[in-house]
């Protein structure tokens, strides 16, 4: 494969700020809104919206528990996300020329 | 050029963004600082309690104090601290790196300030200058994991501190020993529990 085809290349991660927010949870594991919000740079709002397609695509999942007795939100990568990230990277790869073993 | 081209380049761009997110993100840590703080409240005490004792000359006792502060800080760490594994934040296999840094480092400083000490091979006056000059590895190795300029000046802090350190004796020693674990440990510690504490703030 050598050309992008926009039929096969999975809209829900193809998005600048959702590519990040994958790429992000996929290298920190686990993460706060926050923590988040520093690693893709999105407004509060902006980042709101791209968290929930991902969930929606049940990409990522919301885990509610308790630090220090205060309620927290904890984002982590579901087995689909994970596997949807890795098949991305891989179409893209794909689209690369191929390596010439003497480099 | 052609289609291909451009195409190919899109899909190189896209790798190497995923990449320098993904490398940044390699380096985050979010720590609630508790142990900074709970390590360097205990070392002031067996300070100030060994300096008490100095005074009410029962100097023999100081091993002990120190004996029972350390194993309080042991006891922390493998109770409080480990139950709260969960409020660091972060790329797991980072977070096991820091963790063996910390635990090879307060290791060491057990066995130098214990066995050390004991068998008389580091003189006692110089026993804090030999402890502060271990640590700045933790914070210089943390810093450098985690791309924070100020954590990895935190062990140059502490490696100038206690080079004075071996030269300086009574209270000149004492006053900048406690300085050092007030300004390099615990205010340190205090800033990451605030730095953790705005992870969850925005919810």
């Amino acid at each position: 494969m050598s050309d992008f085809d926009y039929q096969q290349i999975d809209d829900l991660i193809h998005s600048r700020i959702r590519l990040a927010v994958m790429a992000a949870l996929a290298a920190m594991g686990p993460a706060s809104f926050s923590l988040i919000k520093e690693q893709v740079g999105a407004t509060d709002g902006n980042l709101s919206v791209h968290l929930r397609k991902l969930e929606d695509g049940e990409y990522l999942e919301v885990i509610k528990s308790f630090i220090d007795r205060k309620p927290v939100s904890v984002y982590h990568l579901t087995t689909k996300g994970k596997a949807a990230f890795k098949a991305y990277i891989q179409y893209l790869e794909n689209l690369l020329p191929p390596k010439n073993p003497k480099d | 050029m052609s289609v291909k081209q451009i195409k190919t380049q899109d899909a190189q761009e896209q790798l190497s963004f995923i990449k320098s997110i993904m490398e940044d993100s390699q380096k985050v840590i979010a720590d609630n600082g508790d142990g900074f703080i709970v390590w360097g409240i205990l070392i002031l005490t067996a300070g100030f309690g060994s300096m008490l004792l100095e005074y009410l000359q029962l100097d023999h006792f100081q091993g002990w104090l120190y004996l029972v502060i350390v194993g309080l800080g042991w006891l922390y760490m493998y109770t409080i601290h480990r139950n709260q594994e969960k409020c660091v934040l972060g790329n797991p296999w980072t977070k096991k790196i820091i963790d063996s840094i910390w635990i090879s480092v307060l290791l060491s400083m057990t066995i130098l300030g214990f066995v050390g000490g004991y068998s008389g091979t580091i003189d006692l006056f110089r026993m804090t200058a030999v402890m502060y000059t271990v640590l700045g590895i933790a914070y210089f190795m943390q810093g450098i994991i985690t791309g924070k300029t100020w954590v990895r000046n935190l062990g140059y802090g502490w490696w100038a501190g206690s080079t004075l350190l071996f030269f300086l004796k009574g209270w000149e020693a004492g006053v900048l020993a406690v300085l050092m674990m007030v300004g390099l440990q615990i205010v340190p510690g205090i800033i990451f529990n605030r730095q953790w504490k705005v992870q969850f703030s925005g919810e």
